[in-house]
C-alpha cells in the first residue's frame, strides 16, 4: 500500500480549504475549518450528527458556497463555482442518502456519471451512426471497466430499485468513478452496511486509490473504517474543528472522545 | 434386484488413431481458420477467438511455459473459474506432454497440498489474486512451485513474489521463444503422442483422499468419439463452458470434444452471470447436474406464481396438459392426447417464451449426469419440448459410458452403453467396462490401480444390471451396498436420491446398516422452503429455525411417503430428522461435487443417529461450524424427531 505523501514537498495539495464558514440564517453550520488533502491521500472526516460534515462537502462541491473562506482545488480557487463546473474539474462524489435514479438500470445509472465527458448536440445526435455512436461506445467501455473493477457484472441490467443497499452504494461509487475524478468525495459510503459489505467497500476504496490514482475525502461514522484506511483525519463538532492528524492520535484526543461518547456530563 | 449376469454389449468402436489434441487443434486452425473457437464475455461484450487465433495462443502458451521450465512429466496446477486463458493453458500442457492439473476454485489449502505431494508441480496458472494467494501460501508451507502465471492482474500490481508473472508476459516470452527456435513450432505440434497425458484429474474422494487420474489424449479423444457415435453431439455445437474445470465432464466437453468436433465454447463473464449469459448464448448442447435442472424448474415455477392471473392461467392450461401427455407416454399407455394443435399453440404462447427466458430456444441436446434425476423434473422438461437425457459417466472412463437416446427413454435406465464401450456385469452385480477411453491406472498408486483394472476391465464401482433390450440400470455404488439387521440389501444413495427429488430436500443421509429399520437425516433446501414459507405465511428467523417448523416437517414428510410407496416394505423409512444446517464441503460433509461423505456425516451426527433409534422425540446437538475465514464456531440446537 502506498503511504501518504507528506505535505511541503512542493506539490500542490489536491484540495485545500481555508477558514470555511457557512451559515443558514442565524445557524452557523461550519466555521473556521481548514483542511488540506494531499495527492494520493485518503482523508477521513468524522463528527457526530449535525457537526457539519455534509455541509463542508456541499461547500466544496459548490452546492452551498461558503460565506467566508476559500476553497482551492489543485491550487486553483473554486470558491463559489457552480456544482456542474466543479464536477468538470475532476471532483466526483457519492451521497449519504443515495441519489440513484430509480426506474433505470444499474448500467444506465453508471453511464450517467460519464455526462461530463460527453458532448451531445442536435447535429451529433441526428448523425447518430457517425458521431454519437462511437462516443457512446467509448463511454460504455469506460463504464464496463469500472463495472469489472467493482464486480457489478451480475446486476448490470437490474433496475436499481430492486438491489440491496450495499450494492446501491457500490453503484454510486461506480457512477462517481466513471467520471475519472482526481478527487473522490464519499459521503458515508458504508452507512447501513453489515461487516462484510463494509470490508468490501473499504477494499474498493483502497484499490481505487492504488489502481486509479484518486485522492479520497471520506466522510464516515464507523471509526474502525477510518482507522483502517485513512492516512489522516479531521474531527468536527458543532461545525468546528476539534482535532486533526493521524487517526490513531486523533481518537485519543479527549475532545473527540467527549464528542463521541459524551463523557463530560455533570463534571 | 434383477441381475443379468455377464451379458456383454459391444459395438465396433471408432478408433482415435494417431490423433492428438495438438494435431486436431492445428487441423481446425488450418481448415476452419475463421470459425469461432471461443467466446468470452469481457466488459459486457462477447469477444470472439477464431480457431487460427486460438491455436496460435495455445502454441505461444506452450512455448511460454516451456520457457518457464516445464518439461514432460511435470504438473501445472490450473486454479480458477472457467476462463479462456485457463482452457488455453490446459490445452497447451498436452503439447508439452505435461500434466494439466485443474483444481476446484473453492479448494482449501489442505486439499491443494495433496496435489503437491502427488506429482511434481512446477508451475501454476491462476485466475486471480485470490488463487495466487493460495499458491503463495502453499509455497510458504514448503511446496516447490517455481512459477505462478496469473490471468487477472487486479490487486497483484504491488506483489513482489519471485516467479510471479502475468499471462501477457508469459505469452510474450513464448512468442519470442517460438521466433528464436524455428523448429519449436513443429515439435510442439508433433511431439506429443496419443498415449501422452491430456489431463490430470482427481477422483471425488467420497472415501479418503482423492486419487490421481491421468487421462491420455487417446482416452479423452476416444471418449468424445464414442459419445459422438452414440448420438450425444454433432460437429459445431454451441456450448457453455461453465462447469467446474476440475470436473471431468467439463474437460470432456469443453476441451476434448470441443477440439475434436469444433464446438464453439462460450465462457460466461462470472459464475454469478451464468444464467443471463446462457440466455444470450442459447447453447445447442447443455450438460447440467440434476440439481441445476431442478433449480431452473423451481425458478420457472416461482416466476409463474408471481405472474399475472392471465399468464398463470395460460401456463397451467398448457403446461398441465403437456405434463399429463408426457406422463402417459412414459408409462407406455399410448400416445399422449395433447394433440399437435395444443402443442403448436402452447409452443407459441407458453413454452417458447419460457425457453427464451432461460436460453433454451436452440437447445437440441440436453443432458443431465452425475446422479439420477427426479421424475417430475424430467417430465417437466419433456413437456416443455426439451428432450432431456441422462448421461452416465465417470472420470476413469473419460466421462462417457452410456447415454439415453432422445426417442426411447426409460426413466430408470441410463440408456445403452456407447458404441466403443463394452459393458458386462460381474458376479457381484458390479458394472464392468472396457474401452479405449478407460484410463491406465491411478497415478503412482499400484494397489488402487490393480483393484480398479482387472484383465483390461474397469471396475466402475457401481452396482447395476443390463435389461433385455440392452439398457443399463445403475443402482448406486457397490461399496455402498449395505444390509439391514434382517439382511435386506439396499443402496442408501438410491433412496437418498429419491428423497432429493423433492424440491424441499437438498441433501439426505439414509441410515440403517445393521439396524432394524431405516431412518434418515435431511437438510431442507433453504431457497425452496424459504419461498414456500413466505407464500404460506410461516414465520422463521433462520435456517435452523425453519428446519424445525412443524409445517416444514409436513412438507418433508410428503416426500418420505412418496418414497415409501415406491420401495419394498423392508426398505421403508420410518423416522427422520431435519438438520439445523446444510451439508457443506468446507465441513467435509460432502465433496465439492456435492456427494455425501457418509463416514464423516455418520460420525459427526452420531448423537442424532442414536436418537433416531432410541425412541426419544428430540435430541440436543452442538455442532462445530467452519466459516469461510477458517475460524470455527459452535451452534447449539434441539432437533425434533419426526415419524413418517
Amino acid at each position: 500500500m502506498k503511504g501518504p505523501e507528506t505535505s511541503g514537498d512542493g506539490q500542490e495539495p489536491v484540495l485545500e480549504c481555508l477558514g470555511i464558514e457557512r451559515r443558514f440564517g442565524g445557524l452557523v453550520a461550519v466555521s473556521g475549518v481548514d483542511l488540506r488533502l494531499e495527492k494520493g491521500e485518503i482523508f477521513g472526516l468524522v463528527g457526530p450528527n449535525g457537526s457539519g460534515k455534509t455541509t463542508l462537502t456541499n461547500a466544496i462541491t459548490g452546492f452551498y458556497p461558503p460565506q467566508e473562506g476559500k476553497i482551492l482545488l489543485g491550487g486553483k480557487d473554486i470558491t463559489g463555482t457552480a456544482p456542474h463546473k466543479v464536477a468538470g474539474l475532476g471532483v466526483a462524489r457519492t451521497f449519504q442518502n443515495l441519489a440513484l435514479f430509480n426506474g433505470m438500470s444499474v448500467l444506465d445509472n453508471i453511464l450517467l456519471g460519464r455526462h461530463i465527458h460527453m458532448n451531445p448536440g442536435v447535429i451529433r445526435t441526428a448523425l447518430y451512426w457517425w458521431m454519437a455512436r462511437p462516443e457512446e461506445i467509448a463511454n460504455r467501455d469506460v463504464v464496463e471497466e469500472v463495472i469489472d473493477f467493482l464486480q457489478l457484472e451480475s446486476i448490470r441490467h437490474e433496475l436499481v430499485d430492486g438491489i440491496p443497499i450495499g450494492l446501491k452504494k457500490r453503484v454510486e461509487l461506480a457512477r462517481a468513478l466513471v467520471a475519472e475524478p482526481h478527487l473522490l468525495i464519499l459521503d458515508e459510503p458504508m452507512a447501513g452496511m453489515n461487516q462484510e459489505e463494509k470490508e468490501y467497500m473499504a477494499r474498493f476504496i483502497l484499490d481505487a486509490r492504488a489502481e486509479r490514482g484518486v485522492s479520497v475525502l471520506l466522510i464516515e461514522h464507523h471509526m474502525d473504517v477510518i482507522i483502517g484506511i485513512c492516512d489522516r483525519m479531521l474531527a468536527l463538532n458543532y461545525g468546528e474543528m476539534i482535532a486533526s492528524g493521524i487517526p490513531r492520535e486523533v481518537i485519543q484526543n479527549p475532545r473527540v472522545i467527549e464528542a463521541y461518547i459524551g463523557g463530560a456530563h455533570g463534571e | 434386484m434383477a441381475n443379468n449376469p455377464s451379458s456383454a454389449v459391444s459395438t465396433a468402436g471408432s478408433n482415435a488413431g494417431d490423433d492428438t489434441i495438438a494435431r486436431l487443434l492445428m487441423r481446425n486452425a488450418a481448415e476452419f481458420a475463421n470459425d469461432i473457437a471461443m467466446r468470452e464475455k469481457d466488459r459486457g461484450i462477447w469477444r470472439e477467438v477464431t480457431w487460427a487465433a486460438y491455436a496460435e495462443e495455445v502454441l505461444c502458451c506452450a512455448a511460454g511455459f516451456m520457457a518457464l521450465g516445464v518439461t514432460p512429466g511435470d504438473a501445472v496446477i490450473i486454479l480458477g473459474d472457467n476462463r479462456v486463458r485457463l482452457y488455453t493453458g490446459m490445452t497447451a500442457m498436452s503439447m508439452l506432454r505435461a500434466h494439466a492439473m485443474p483444481a476446484y476454485p473453492g479448494a482449501t489449502l489442505d486439499e491443494l497440498k495433496h496435489f503437491f505431494e502427488e506429482a511434481r508441480v512446477v508451475a501454476a496458472l491462476a485466475e486471480d489474486q485470490e488463487q495466487v494467494d493460495k499458491i503463495l501460501d502453499l509455497r510458504d508451507a514448503g511446496t516447490s512451485v517455481a512459477s505462478i502465471v496469473y490471468d487477472e492482474v487486479r490487486g497483484l500490481n504491488l506483489y513482489d513474489a519471485p516467479g510471479l508473472l502475468s499471462w501477457e508476459s508469459m505469452l510474450e516470452a513464448g512468442a519470442k521463444k517460438l521466433a528464436a527456435e524455428p523448429d519449436l513450432r513443429r515439435r510442439l505440434i508433433e511431439d506429443s503422442k496419443p498415449d501422452d497425458p491430456a489431463v490430470f484429474m482427481h477422483s471425488s474422494g467420497t472415501t479418503g483422499k482423492p486419487k490421481g487420474i491421468v487421462l491420455s489424449q487417446k482416452n479423452v479423444l476416444s471418449g468424445a468419439r464414442n459419445a459422438h457415435a452414440g448420438g450425444a453431439f454433432d460437429y459445431g455445437e454451441e456450448i457453455l463452458g461453465y462447469l467446474p474445470m476440475a470436473w471431468v465432464g467439463d474437460f470432456a466437453l469443453t476441451v476434448a470434444a470441443a477440439i475434436a468436433f469444433r464446438f464453439t465454447v462460450n465462457v460466461p463473464e462470472r459464475q454469478e452471470t451464468v444464467q443471463r449469459d446462457m440466455r444470450e448464448v442459447a447453447p445447442s448442447l447443455y450438460l447440467a447436474a440434476p440439481r441445476s435442472w431442478d433449480h431452473m424448474l423451481t425458478t420457472i415455477q416461482v416466476g409463474m406464481e408471481n405472474s399475472t392471473a392471465l399468464k398463470k392461467w395460460l401456463y397451467h392450461f398448457f403446461m398441465d396438459k403437456a405434463v399429463e401427455a408426457e406422463r402417459r407416454k412414459l408409462s407406455g399407455s399410448g400416445k399422449g392426447t395433447f394433440d399437435w394443435l395444443g402443442r403448436w399453440v402452447g409452443e407459441k404462447i407458453v413454452f417458447g417464451p419460457i425457453k427464451d427466458q432461460f436460453g433454451l430456444t436452440r437447445l437440441k441436446r440436453a443432458f443431465t449426469g452425475g446422479e439420477a434425476i427426479g421424475e417430475d423434473t424430467f417430465i417437466f422438461y419433456r413437456a416443455l419440448g426439451i428432450k432431456l437425457r441422462q448421461l452416465y459417466g465417470q472420470t476413469e472412463n473419460s466421462a462417457f459410458n452410456a447415454i439415453q437416446t432422445p426417442g426411447e427413454v426409460k426413466l430408470h435406465t441410463v440408456g445403452k452403453p456407447l458404441p466403443g464401450v463394452e459393458v458386462k456385469i460381474a458376479e457381484d452385480g458390479e458394472i464392468l467396462m472396457k474401452a479405449d477411453s478407460v484410463f491406465k491406472g491411478y497415478y503412482k498408486n499400484e494397489a488402487a490401480s490393480a483393484e480398479a483394472l482387472q484383465d483390461g476391465w474397469l471396475r466402475s464401482g457401481d452396482a447395476g444390471y443390463l435389461e433385455e433390450d440392452g439398457h443399463l440400470v445403475v443402482l448406486g455404488r457397490v461399496s455402498e451396498v449395505v444390509f439391514t439387521k434382517s439382511g435386506e440389501r439396499y443402496v442408501p444413495n438410491y433412496l437418498e436420491n429419491r428423497l432429493k427429488f423433492s424440491p424441499y430436500i437438498k441433501d439426505a443421509a439414509v441410515i440403517g446398516a445393521g439396524r432394524d429399520e431405516l431412518t434418515a437425516m435431511i437438510c431442507i433446501d433453504a431457497e425452496a422452503v424459504g419461498h414456500w414459507a413466505e407464500v404460506n405465511g410461516v414465520p422463521y428467523v433462520s435456517y435452523a429455525d425453519l428446519s424445525q417448523r412443524p409445517e416444514v416437517a409436513d412438507l418433508v414428510r410428503d416426500a418420505f411417503e412418496r418414497v415409501n410407496k415406491a420401495v419394498t416394505k423392508g426398505l421403508q423409512l420410518h423416522r427422520f430428522v431435519s438438520l439445523h444446517k446444510e451439508f457443506d464441503p468446507d465441513d467435509g460433509e460432502i465433496t465439492r461435487t456435492r456427494k455425501l461423505r457418509r463416514k464423516v456425516v455418520e460420525e459427526r451426527y452420531n448423537q442424532v443417529i442414536e436418537a433416531l433409534y432410541s425412541g426419544t422425540s428430540e435430541v440436543h446437538v452442538k455442532a462445530v461450524v467452519t466459516y469461510e475465514t477458517g475460524e470455527t464456531g459452535t451452534v447449539e440446537r434441539t432437533l425434533l424427531i419426526r415419524e413418517v
